[in-house]
């Protein structure tokens, strides 16, 4: 019985907060400010490449600014996840939710629905722009990119339960949003970081380096499974590698990543209570 | 009568006579004698370079084991702990040429292309792991020795062949750096002496020439003496034509050695090696996963023509070539496969441990040989409009300051500028008007289509405002959305809800 | 319906509510009094379940809510004391998301009845950002009355309104207590709480000082009954003679009328009349001032601790 009344306020409540976003400006003026962040990608890489070189061999030109765009969608997403709970908590709606037939637990999977739910909506706006934009160019639209963002929701629900942990954690929004932005920041610092130096050879690494090297390594041992940037980064290696078993590998993670990280929301939440 | 002055003079004029003789005899007999010290020395020389090039090339390392090899710097740094062991030394073929790599004790599977020959030994010598670049290193130079005995190939458990070790050569038709060829057994030993009666040849022909070379410098010293003397310029026709110096061959095959030649269909194997004694060499059992191509098809490497150093491939059959209006490109095909990424990786990087980590289901495109004797068509809307034909091409650089340069048809008869010169490359020409789609596909003699060889081009449109305009629909959905709930949340009075 | 035993919240070295043991009976108005930080709040976030209690427990229908969490807070309604809306909704779509979560049937009607209510049904499509306070707190209510809950919890509920909005909503308490409701009012408006409640419960510093009915309560506050009496003429003879009983405690006069405290433990209007007579004024008017619930209210919190002990009602 109590199942059916959590699933029916997960459902009243995440539907309530789409239709609040939906209604709102912000998420049109995002979208609109990504797909053109991707179409100056697009131009200034693929289309200029084809035009530096006459010619250019590729399966599917859109991947790069799709998956762009999607990297984009998820990272604000993310933001406003962790902003989310904090100013509920801030402006007071929280404790009216409480009052009625609302637990922690269908509190926080209201909220990461809300998003998952949003982030259908920008797929939908997605495949629109990008279809448009094809059709703009007759670059093509393959039937990959149905599987790239398919991947994608899985992807994004790792950066919104990330928000949400931080969100819960922080008793302010600014402190939530500082630690989002930092946090994502520095793990995709971090990331490219490591790629860089593991790429060099190793020949040519100075005995610093090397230290440097191994600390890094040992570091992204750690690293790699609690930042979401690294697993949208592993998805999208798995979908350019044309890697099935990645694919696959990608989701189960990333559904594991977003368990664990909502099942300690809800007991944070559930330590801090509904009052400030 | 003569007169005794007549005498006298006869005798002076028969005295100098004499006197010029002597001495004209004298210095032909010390030209005869210098002429053959430098016979001597040229042919002394010619000797020297004939057995140092045997000698190097006798001494030329096994590509496998030079792959391999520790550099001095790093044996030389850190002391790294040696090991003396016995390893596989793998020389595998992955479709353009052979390329090495060594399993040492920790290692205990290897891998091998289906249905093409590679090259197995194994041999013990010291082996250390470098940590800096993840990889073990053998030390061939100062230990590699062949552990005798014959290769056991075992499936299921069950001894399939036995091989002994057998001669094999590589060879290269045009230069080391082209194509290259194995030959195996007698084969191996036929094109090793092939070629070094050739380069015997080649190195009698330098001998030859730089006598005849010297002899010509003679006659050319006399004629221009004479020239000199008399003031009377020769014929051309006298001048004597130059010898033509000797050219080397330009191909090159490895003195021949010998290993396991390995040749196995698909599966996994266990290898061995049983000793001369009969007992298995402790070490050598290892797994042998031999794999073949998941797809395969027909590679482009494309030059455009433009910027004809900036050539690409594009090997999966599902790449569409995007164009930018009319353009002029140049197809060189080739077979291609598609294998495992990490079998295929895996099987030249068996010593470097972390190499492929990852990709066990990851594919990757390895490049074949050329493809010959098919045509290449171009279709329009179904309808083939174009067959092109191979031939062959030459990059002439434009003259002058400005850089540039032109790409024409190789034909020394028609142009006399490339007689003696060589074509760049042989492809496919293919000029397409921008604005249109076309397909390209190569076809056999017989008309057949080559599989995986057929590619979708198209044109690209030019960005324009388009791209930036498409963007901003969801600002304008938002807005009308805005507005709506504006309008609609601002009336009071009896709405119905 | 409501009940507490022993209910404790402590931060740290602070005591905000220490050892509450209440118990509201189904079909009463229970009014909450206490100045501001006696821990009020604090005990309704507890009985809501949005503080965690260090010690004791919470009972709410006879239940705990961790045995029945759903259904409890179904049969809930609360106002809080400033009211956290969505601004960006308006009235309708704010109810009808409310009506949604606790499963109203005929959601539509019930929200034209509550709004009808409050008074707000012609306001119900504008934006709750437009809305003045006292219309948020109307709503409030709306919203806590929407799904006919069983239980009303009600902090500061008419603290916003004016003198109109807050009959309105009394009237709109009495109806629905006349309807079964059981009402838990929590304020410092006391004469609000003096003309609802059937029982009031006064708190300060964490604990429970009184919880009786108004009248209970007033009389084991009253040591004096203050007597206004209106004589055609005072003297001092009358003033005098009043003095000598031995129940008076003190008599003022000014002009015409005498302010004459008593002893409570009885009734002396009557002796205090004869008196009066036998020393020949007239009595034109006698009354009883009665102790406010404001009044017993301050006497509580800062004097008198002792005389809430006291059993059975003072005169």
């Amino acid at each position: 019985m109590s199942v059916s009344y959590r699933m029916h306020a997960i459902k009243v409540a995440a539907k309530r907060e789409i239709r609040s976003t939906l209604y709102g400006v912000g998420l049109y003026v995002v979208l609109s400010l990504i797909f053109l962040a991707a179409s100056y990608v697009f131009v200034n890489s693929t289309l200029r490449l084809v035009a530096d070189a006459g010619i250019l061999a590729h399966a599917n030109p859109i991947t790069s600014p799709l998956f762009i765009s999607m990297g984009l969608a998820a990272a604000y997403l993310g933001l406003c996840s962790s902003l989310a709970i904090a100013r509920d908590r801030d402006l007071g709606t929280m404790e009216v939710l409480f009052y009625g037939p609302v637990d922690a637990v269908s509190y926080i999977l209201g909220k990461y629905f809300h998003q998952l739910l949003v982030y259908l909506v920008v797929l939908l706006f997605s495949l629109v722009n990008f279809w448009g934009v094809s059709l703009a160019t007759n670059v093509g639209f393959s039937s990959d990119i149905v599987g790239i963002m398919l991947l994608s929701i899985f992807l994004t629900s790792c950066m919104v339960s990330f928000g949400i942990l931080l969100s819960v954690s922080s008793r302010r929004m600014i402190v939530s949003v500082v630690l989002f932005l930092g946090l994502v920041l520095f793990f995709l610092i971090f990331s490219v970081v490591h790629s860089w130096v593991m790429g060099i050879a190793g020949q040519n690494l100075t005995t610093t380096m090397v230290y440097v090297r191994v600390i890094l390594d040992n570091a992204n041992q750690f690293i790699k499974w609690i930042s979401p940037v690294d697993y949208y980064l592993r998805g999208m290696n798995a979908v350019f590698r044309k890697d099935p078993s990645g694919y696959a590998v990608s989701v189960i993670s990333s559904l594991v990543y977003t368990g664990v990280l909502l099942a300690l929301s809800v007991w944070m939440f559930k330590r801090k209570g509904v009052r400030r | 009568m003569a007169t005794a002055q007549e005498a006298e003079e006869v005798a002076v004029a028969e005295s100098q006579e004499a006197a010029q003789g002597a001495e004209a005899s004298s210095q032909a007999a010390e030209q005869d004698a210098s002429a053959a010290a430098e016979a001597a020395a040229i042919q002394s020389a010619v000797e020297s370079a004939r057995s140092a090039a045997r000698q190097a090339i006798e001494a030329i390392p096994d590509p496998s084991q030079a792959a391999t090899q520790a550099t001095s710097e790093s044996i030389g740094q850190g002391q790294p702990t040696l090991e003396e062991q016995v390893v596989y030394s793998v020389s595998a073929w992955t479709g353009k040429q052979y390329a090495g790599t060594f399993a040492p004790r920790q290692v205990n599977t290897f891998y091998l292309m289906a249905d093409e020959y590679s090259i197995v030994n194994v041999q013990r010598t010291m082996v250390y792991f470098w940590p800096i670049t993840g990889e073990y290193m053998a030390d061939w130079f100062s230990l590699r020795e062949e552990v005798p005995g014959r290769l056991e190939i075992l499936k299921d458990g069950r001894v399939i062949d036995t091989l002994e070790r057998t001669e094999y050569s590589y060879y290269y038709p045009s230069g080391l750096s082209n194509e290259q060829k194995l030959y195996i057994g007698e084969e191996a030993v036929r094109i090793y002496e092939d070629y070094q009666a050739r380069l015997d040849a080649y190195y009698d022909a330098v001998s030859a020439y730089y006598n005849a070379q010297r002899e010509w410098q003679r006659q050319m010293d006399q004629i221009l003496k004479e020239v000199q003397e008399t003031g009377q310029y020769k014929d051309p026709s006298e001048i004597p034509e130059p010898p033509k110096q000797p050219s080397p061959p330009t191909d090159f095959a490895y003195s021949p050695r010998t290993a396991f030649i390995v040749k196995l269909p698909e599966g996994r194997y266990q290898v061995r090696l049983r000793g001369e004694d009969g007992q298995v060499v402790e070490g050598t059992t290892k797994w042998l996963e031999v794999f073949d191509a998941r797809r395969r098809g027909i590679g482009y490497s494309v030059i455009p023509e433009h910027k004809w150093t900036r050539s690409f491939q594009s090997n999966d059959p599902a790449d569409i070539f995007y164009l930018d209006g009319r353009r002029i490109f140049y197809i060189m095909p080739h077979y291609a496969r598609e294998f495992n990424f990490y079998q295929y990786v895996k099987m030249t990087n068996l010593h470097k441990p972390l190499e492929g980590e990852g990709t066990r289901s990851t594919w990757t495109w390895a490049q074949f040989e050329p493809v010959r004797g098919a045509k290449l068509q171009v279709l329009r809307g179904g309808e083939v409009v174009q067959e092109i034909e191979l031939k062959p091409y030459y990059v002439r650089q434009t003259p002058g300051y400005a850089l540039g340069y032109n790409i024409v048809e190789f034909n020394p008869d028609a142009d006399p500028l490339l007689q003696g010169r060589s074509p760049t490359f042989e492809a496919y020409r293919v000029e397409l008007e921008g604005g249109t789609s076309y397909q390209l596909r190569f076809v056999d003699e017989q008309g057949n289509v080559l599989l995986g060889g057929v590619r979708e081009v198209r044109p690209v449109k030019a960005a324009g405002r388009n791209v930036y305009a498409i963007p901003l629909f969801p600002l304008a959905i938002g807005l009308v959305v805005f507005a709506w709930r504006r309008t609609k949340s601002g009336k009071k009075g009896a709405i119905e809800a | 319906m409501i009940e507490t035993v022993r209910l404790t919240k402590r931060y740290g070295d602070l005591t905000a509510v220490s050892s509450l043991s209440l118990h509201v009976e189904k079909g009463e108005i229970y009014g909450f009094l206490g100045p501001n930080g006696a821990g009020k709040t604090t005990t309704i976030m507890m009985l809501l379940g949005l503080l965690p209690p260090t010690e004791g427990e919470v009972k709410l229908f006879g239940k705990s809510l961790s045995e029945d969490y759903f259904n409890i807070k179904r049969r809930i309604g609360v106002l809080s004391e400033v009211q956290y809306l969505y601004e960006e909704m308006t009235a309708l779509e704010y109810l009808r998301f409310f009506g949604e979560l606790y499963q109203v049937e005929n959601v539509d009607e019930r929200i034209k009845q509550v709004l009808g209510q409050v008074n707000l049904y012609d306001r119900r499509n504008e934006l709750l950002k437009g809305y003045s306070k006292g219309m948020k707190q109307k709503l409030g209510l709306a919203r806590a009355l929407l799904h006919d809950p069983e239980i009303l919890i009600l902090d500061e509920p008419v603290s916003s309104l004016d003198p109109y909005g807050i009959k309105e909503v009394r009237d709109i308490l009495m109806e629905e207590n006349q309807k079964g409701k059981t009402i838990f009012i929590s304020s410092h408006i006391l004469s609000e709480i003096e003309r609802t409640c059937h029982r009031v419960g006064i708190m300060n510093r964490g604990r429970l000082l009184a919880e009786d009915t108004m009248a209970d309560l007033k009389r084991r506050l009253m040591e004096e009954v203050e007597l206004v009496l209106e004589l055609e003429a005072v003297t001092d003879t009358i003033v005098s003679g009043l003095r000598e009983l031995p129940f008076v405690v003190s008599v003022e006069a000014h002009g015409n009328r005498l302010t004459v405290k008593t002893k409570a433990d009885k009734d002396y209007r009557g002796q205090i009349s004869s008196t009066v007579s036998a020393k020949g004024g007239v009595v034109l008017g006698l009354r009883r001032h009665e102790m406010s619930l404001e009044e017993a209210f301050v006497t509580i919190t800062e004097n008198n601790l002792f005389l809430l002990t006291k059993e059975g009602p003072a005169a």
